[in-house]
């Protein structure tokens, strides 16, 4: 395929032609019009025939003009400057007042009215606080977002988003140049390849008092009993003193016995200065540290001793270091259960195996990686998704797979997918699918969702994430549907009632949502009565998300008990609670539940409240019946050691088999598992989905294997302590952490040629590979990235070979990295560098002092001002045929102002007389007009013996025919022949005229001949 | 002979050419069949800097300028030419809610200064503005009223207790002074309150609720000689021929009353949300025209219509649902000034003005 030759656009003044190459076409057409017409308008005079040649060349050239896209050019006058200002804290904020006073003053030199001024804010998450407008005079704040962190690309990316197309584009980006996220340098190659030039103003600040706790060192393992050491690593860039604190999973440690306080007063040096504190852990598992530095003041050697001045710190953002040691903690299982009852039998079965449950209720989860980690699987008896926030599920599902925990999830009717487990983090994690195929599912059930605005920041946000809590937490067969007001339509579904499916299309059309204001509830409440009434499915229901103010009719709260058809009701923000009096009506008469959502706190367990809803519908997924013994699947397997049949059961989950590594051991109802079990990463996992109770087991807390039962599948899923000994330590270097394992059999030999399968569990829920390799004897290593602030923990899990043949050692172990604070509080000084090189790159200045006036920022210089282009082929073509018809009429007409004038003349005479003047005048124009035809007979018979005489027509000549202006009278073929002689040789008419002439001469000649 | 004659005649030629051109090139569409509105001007712009919008929500007027309350509750004077803002203020109180109604009359006591009466629905009051003054250079700075009136009441509450306000209308006596002012509510309590208003003995105004009308009710359900309203949104007075003319927007009607709150009749079809001309969708303001006729701002179908209350007949309809120019997203309002027609399209945070089928009706302040 050869591409098709092309031009660029040419520019002429205001035109620009985008198909240039077709003007080739003038001169070739003009040649020809050159030849051709020479020959054609011989006949004509020659200011005539010039004039026409003229003309035509030009109508040629228009058309050619329009062939080839003339568009008309309009050069842009404004100027945009768009201001991103950095906002996030590493930016002291005794400097906002004067970058909000730069702005303002900055805006007093805009050169033009048109000129523009738009900001966008740049912390974790760029905003625009003013879209470019003439109108904008001043720096805004609206919200900003979190400002732990710095992305400046993304903020000059979105600068670049809103610059204004129709006018010249300059960014001036206030910052200290120290990003913590995105590139700004990528932003700025963004920015050259638009056009847009980067001005930078640096915001300079050295912190000269400023201490930082940089690090906290502690044994990442440690037995029980044993006291640490732990490190504080202090950096001061001056002398100070103040008070070290130390608490131990957020209890303080005395370190001071002596005194009341709880703290040390140290005195730090300049540099670096490293505190030791002895600690005995009290309780098994990993215990949290973290060193709090306060300051008192800045330490200045008087001649009698010390002087306290100052106050030595800047940032105290940046005054805390965290870390976390492992004390060996063996056996230690947590059981997750909202009663006591229902979980007693299994906590008995545990506590009789030698095994250490402790039981909590879902409100009481650990909410960190690290605590969970204390426990060496977890029990989940008959929980729902919903009592378990999404940071939760994460953190179970990072603590199976990265960190090598076990899971044991037992049935009910609110687990599995009963439970809204479908769609949740855990899905993933567990050995069975929860959403079974079509020919177990039995009657399927509907949700619609009914959306209104929801009037706080970031709403949309939210409103979108619910819907696709509660579309997720569905099974495909259900049927959702989605209604919203829309100013385009009035209230229509978003997503009419349709199988959830693979829930592509549904979130798609979630995505579409644009949370219009309802006035009024009925329209959308009918209107989804009407489709749900239309469906067949097992339970209907609905949720309505509003801040409550819409109205509402009564009488539609009937139709929907009489359908049948539960309401729940969630009313976010409103304006006043009196709002939510509508909302809760709806649900109390139609028999749903509604949730009151007044503070941001409630806020986060919006998603929950969906998918417990959403659950409603899911009840489809219990199957209850006459007792039967499950069958036993896997004889082999090591949970099922010993056992060769078990009690019948009346109840259970409907799940389905899945594909891959998954054991299933029991089977129920039709090939129903029962129960399963796998490895999931580093972690084990068993899935009963029946229940351990009186509910649909009685016959198994009463039979003799039930706590054998128990003991060998919470042991098999338990995380393996292992018999040798690991020394884990961890060393930050940069942004990558080094962790490093000493290995010792338990005769106390060096452990060579272990296989280390290790995964870090990062703190944005992520899990990634360590390799650990072998560096010496008994001697690993590996390294992880740990750039971002958190925690991090590591997990391993070896295999050694023993010291006897065929022996094999198998263990794991842990080990926790903290980053404690943002890299937005480690910079002390601004990045010069990179603001310099930004202005480098987009041909920008980087700007000194901070008066705007000399900067001048909306100058024209360095700047391409934009063109604006309009298609303008139709009007020169139009043009073009205009001047056709005028090249026609130029040969063809005879245009003469003496006569327009004298026929004007009479036309105004003519309106000003009576009816009675007009007949007369007429009569007399009769009168006169037979007079001249006559006259003309006679000049024809003239002429024609002067044409005999001297075979020539009088140059002179002209014709005596009265006034014939446009529209006038046309002048016969036959002209009779001129008489009076012609005082301008160059009249066209008369030209026209003469041709006529010699026609008719040669004619006759050729006659007389 | 005709086709002849003009082609011998470069000037017909021209003018032929350039009917043809315009045939071709400009929309030949009549703008009051709907379609997208003829605009004439586009004022403001979404933003929170003096003279930008973000969701405006009412819209009056008042000599030859606009004055516009939006989401941000601040109250901006703007030139109805340039969209320039004159001067603006913000309520003092924002929290709960911002103000829906906007009204320009006679100050409550003092026939010859302009008052700006403003509905702030979701505080339970009315606030009274003096207009004669300079509302303000920074309308992002909250100011406080020379009057209000109203109280939060729950349903069924006394006369001049109020859950949402909605709008106000005042009725001048022959001398320009206010003789009555009208507020409508929803919220449960939807009705419309009329109050007289005198003087105590110090000088300043008292309004006293008379009496209200109608109730909360979905059309239809109406029974004999009951006046059911489902969110009255704006109410305008029709001097001329003494009615109360009220957008009970989630009806999907307009009523006319007398003033003293008389049903004369509903227009409008509650059932018939097709979009069809002479069906209304969530009228949410109107305004009159010199004529007797009305342009009604439809938040539902997101166009204006140009009605006949007295036969119901849709004269035109002005614009279409969407982003573009001369399109409609929700729009709440609706003004003329002299010729021009105004919509506050407020889904696009701007104010669209294009030619009005009739001038407005004159007399008005």
């Amino acid at each position: 395929m050869s591409t098709p030759l092309t031009l660029g656009a040419l520019e002429a003044g205001p035109i620009q032609f985008d198909e240039p190459v077709w003007l080739l076409l003038i001169p070739v057409l003009w040649l020809m019009v050159l030849v051709i017409g020479r020959k054609s308008i011989a006949g004509l005079g020659r200011t005539t025939r010039w004039v026409a040649i003229g003309v035509r060349l030009l109508v040629i050239a228009m058309i050619v003009g329009a062939i080839a896209e003339p568009h008309s050019r309009k050069v842009s006058e404004s100027v945009s400057v768009t201001f991103v200002v950095d906002e996030s804290r590493s930016i002291p904020s005794s400097r906002k007042a004067g970058i909000d006073r730069y702005i303002e003053e900055a805006v007093q030199t805009q050169q033009k009215p048109g000129d523009l001024l738009g900001v966008v804010t740049a912390a974790e998450d760029a905003y625009v606080q003013a879209l470019p407008s003439p109108l904008v005079k001043q720096m805004t704040r609206q919200y900003i977002g979190s400002t732990d962190a710095t992305n400046l690309g993304e903020a000059a990316r979105l600068g670049l988003a809103v610059a204004p197309e129709d006018a010249a584009n300059r960014m001036v980006i206030i910052s200290d140049g120290n990003e913590t996220a995105g590139s700004l340098l990528a932003a700025a190659q963004a920015a050259k390849a638009l056009g847009v030039t980067i001005d930078v103003l640096p915001v300079n600040y050295d912190y000269t008092e400023e201490v930082i706790v940089e690090d906290l060192l502690a044994p990442a393992t440690a037995r029980g009993g044993e006291t640490i050491s732990l490190r504080v690593v202090i950096y001061a860039m001056s002398p100070a003193v103040g008070r070290l604190l130390v608490t131990e999973n957020g209890h303080p440690v005395d370190l001071d016995p002596d005194s009341d306080s709880l703290a040390y007063i140290v005195e730090l040096d300049r540099g670096r200065n490293v505190i030791g504190v002895p600690v005995a852990p009290k309780r098994p598992g990993p215990q949290t540290y973290e060193a709090i530095f306060e300051p008192i003041g800045g330490l200045v050697q008087g001649e009698d001793g010390p002087r306290i001045v100052g106050r030595a710190d800047t940032l105290i953002e940046n005054n805390r270091a965290m870390a976390v040691t492992f004390v060996g903690a063996e056996g230690f299982v947590l059981v997750v259960s909202e009663n006591a009852d229902e979980s007693q039998p299994l906590i008995d079965a545990m506590l009789e195996s030698e095994l250490r449950p402790e039981l909590i209720s879902a409100d009481r989860f650990p909410s960190t990686l690290t605590e969970l980690n204390r426990y060496e699987a977890v029990v989940l008896v008959n929980e729902p998704a919903y009592n378990f926030s999404a940071a939760a599920q994460d953190n179970l599902r990072q603590y199976v797979h990265d960190s090598g925990g076990g899971l044991v999830m037992t049935g009910g009717p609110d687990s599995f997918g009963a439970g809204g487990w479908i769609g949740s983090a855990l899905e993933d994690v567990l050995p069975i699918r929860l959403d079974p195929p079509q020919k177990r599912q039995m009657p399927r059930g509907a949700l619609a969702l009914v959306m209104h605005s929801i009037e706080m920041p970031q709403g949309t946000f939210y409103g979108k994430q619910v819907a696709r809590a509660a579309v997720d937490a569905l099974s495909r067969l259900d049927l959702v549907g989605i209604i919203e007001f829309n100013f385009a339509g009035g209230t229509d579904w978003v997503y009419p009632i349709s199988p959830v499916g693979d829930t592509s299309s549904a979130k798609r059309a979630i995505n579409r949502l644009n949370f219009g204001d309802m006035p009024s509830f009925d329209p959308s409440l009918r209107m989804t009565l009407r489709d749900l009434n239309a469906i067949d499915a097992g339970q209907k229901h609905v949720i309505v998300i509003s801040d409550g103010d819409p109205s509402l009719s009564n009488s539609i709260l009937a139709d929907y008990k009489a359908a049948g058809i539960s309401i729940s009701t969630v009313g976010v923000f409103p304006h006043s609670t009196r709002d939510f009096n509508s909302l809760r009506t709806m649900a109390k008469q139609t028999g749903g539940t509604f949730y009151p959502i007044n503070t941001q706190q409630a806020l986060a367990t919006l998603p929950q409240i969906f998918i417990k809803e959403a659950q409603t519908v899911k009840r489809a997924l219990i199957w209850e019946g006459d007792p039967f013994s499950p069958s036993i699947a896997n004889i082999g397997a090591e949970t099922m050691r010993g056992i060769t049949a078990v009690p019948p059961i009346s109840g259970y989950i409907v799940t389905a088999d899945r594909e891959g590594l998954s054991q299933v051991t029991m089977r129920g109802k039709e090939n129903d598992p029962i129960s399963a079990q796998w490895q999931y990463g580093l972690g084990r996992v068993v899935a009963f989905t029946s229940d351990a109770t009186s509910r649909w087991g009685s016959a198994w807390v009463s039979w003799g294997s039930f706590k054998q039962f128990w003991e060998q599948h919470v042991r098999w899923a338990m995380r393996p302590s292992g018999s040798a000994t690991l020394r884990l330590t961890t060393e930050t270097r940069g942004d990558d952490t080094l962790v490093v394992v000493e290995a010792f059999s338990s005769s106390g030999d060096r452990l060579n040629f272990a296989d280390f399968k290790a995964r870090v569990a990062k703190p944005d829920g992520t899990g990634a590979d360590v390799e650990i390799r072998q560096v010496g004897p008994g001697r690993y290593e590996g390294s992880l990235d740990s750039s971002d602030p958190g925690s991090y923990v590591v997990s391993l899990r070896y295999r050694a070979p023993g010291e006897e043949a065929g022996q094999v050692i198998e263990g794991s172990a842990q080990a926790a990295i903290t980053r404690p604070f943002a890299d937005e509080f480690r910079s002390l000084e601004s990045n010069l560098a990179l603001l310099q090189q930004v202005a480098q790159i987009t041909g920008g200045r980087v700007l000194e002092g901070a008066d705007p006036v000399s900067h001048d920022l909306w100058r024209r210089e360095g700047l391409t001002m934009p063109v604006a282009t309009t298609p303008i082929w139709l009007v020169v073509a139009l043009f073009a045929i205009g001047l056709f018809l005028a090249d026609v009429g130029v040969r063809r007409v005879r245009i003469e102002p003496r006569a327009i004038g004298a026929a004007l003349g009479r036309a105004l005479g003519a309106s000003t007389s009576s009816a009675g003047d007009q007949i007369d005048s007429l009569k007399a124009a009769r009168e006169k007009a037979r007079q001249r035809i006559s006259e003309r007979a006679d000049d024809r018979e003239q002429a024609t013996a002067k044409a005999k005489r001297r075979f020539e027509v009088d140059p002179s000549a002209h014709v005596d025919a009265g006034p014939v202006a446009l529209g006038g009278e046309p002048l016969l073929k036959d002209k009779p022949k001129t008489q009076a002689p012609k005082p301008n040789k160059d009249d066209a008419d008369d030209e026209g005229l003469s041709r006529l002439m010699k026609a008719k001469r040669r004619a006759q000649e050729g006659f007389d001949d | 002979m005709r086709a002849l004659s003009i082609a011998r005649c470069p000037g017909r030629a021209l003018i032929g050419a350039s009917v043809l051109a315009l045939a071709l090139s400009a929309c030949t569409e009549d703008s009051s069949d709907g379609g997208a509105i003829d605009v004439e001007l586009t004022l403001g712009e979404v933003g929170r800097a003096p003279g930008q919008l973000v969701f405006p929500r009412a819209m009056t007027t008042h000599d030859g300028q606009l004055i516009v309350v939006d989401k941000t509750a601040r109250i901006q004077r703007l030139d109805a030419s340039t969209g320039a803002f004159i001067d603006g203020l913000r309520t003092p109180e924002l929290t709960l809610g911002k103000p829906t109604g906007l009204c320009v009359a006679a100050h409550p006591t003092d026939p010859t200064r302009t008052a700006l009466y403003v509905a702030d629905t979701h505080y339970h009051r009315v606030l009274v503005y003096d207009l004669d003054a300079d509302l303000g250079d920074d309308p992002s700075q909250p100011r406080a009223p020379m009057f209000t009136f109203g109280q939060y009441g729950e349903h069924a509450a006394e006369p001049g207790e109020f859950v949402y306000p909605t709008d106000i209308a005042v009725l001048h006596d022959g001398d320009g002074r206010v003789e009555r002012i009208y507020v409508s509510e929803y919220g449960g309590n939807d009705r419309i309150t009329i109050f007289d208003v005198s003087v105590d003995a110090r000088g300043a105004p008292v309004f006293e609720p008379v009496r209200t009308f109608g109730s909360f009710g979905i059309a239809g359900e109406e029974g004999a000689d009951e006046i059911l309203f489902n969110r009255p949104q704006s109410l305008v007075i029709d001097h001329q021929r003494k009615e109360l003319l009220v957008c009970d927007a989630c009806n999907h009607r307009v009523g006319r009353f007398t003033l003293d709150g008389e049903l004369i009749a509903w227009v409008g079809s509650p059932s018939d949300l097709s979009g069809e001309p002479g069906a209304l969708r969530f009228p949410y303001s109107l305004v009159l025209l010199e004529d007797g006729t009305v342009l009604i701002s439809e938040f539902g179908n997101s166009r204006v219509q140009h009605m006949d209350l007295r036969t119901g007949e849709s004269l035109g309809i002005y614009g279409e649902p969407g982003r573009g120019p001369g399109q409609l997203a929700a729009p709440w309002g609706v003004e003329v000034i002299g010729a021009t027609a105004y919509v506050l399209d407020s889904g696009n945070d701007r104010i669209i003005a294009f030619r009005s089928p009739v001038p407005a009706a004159g007399g008005d302040r």
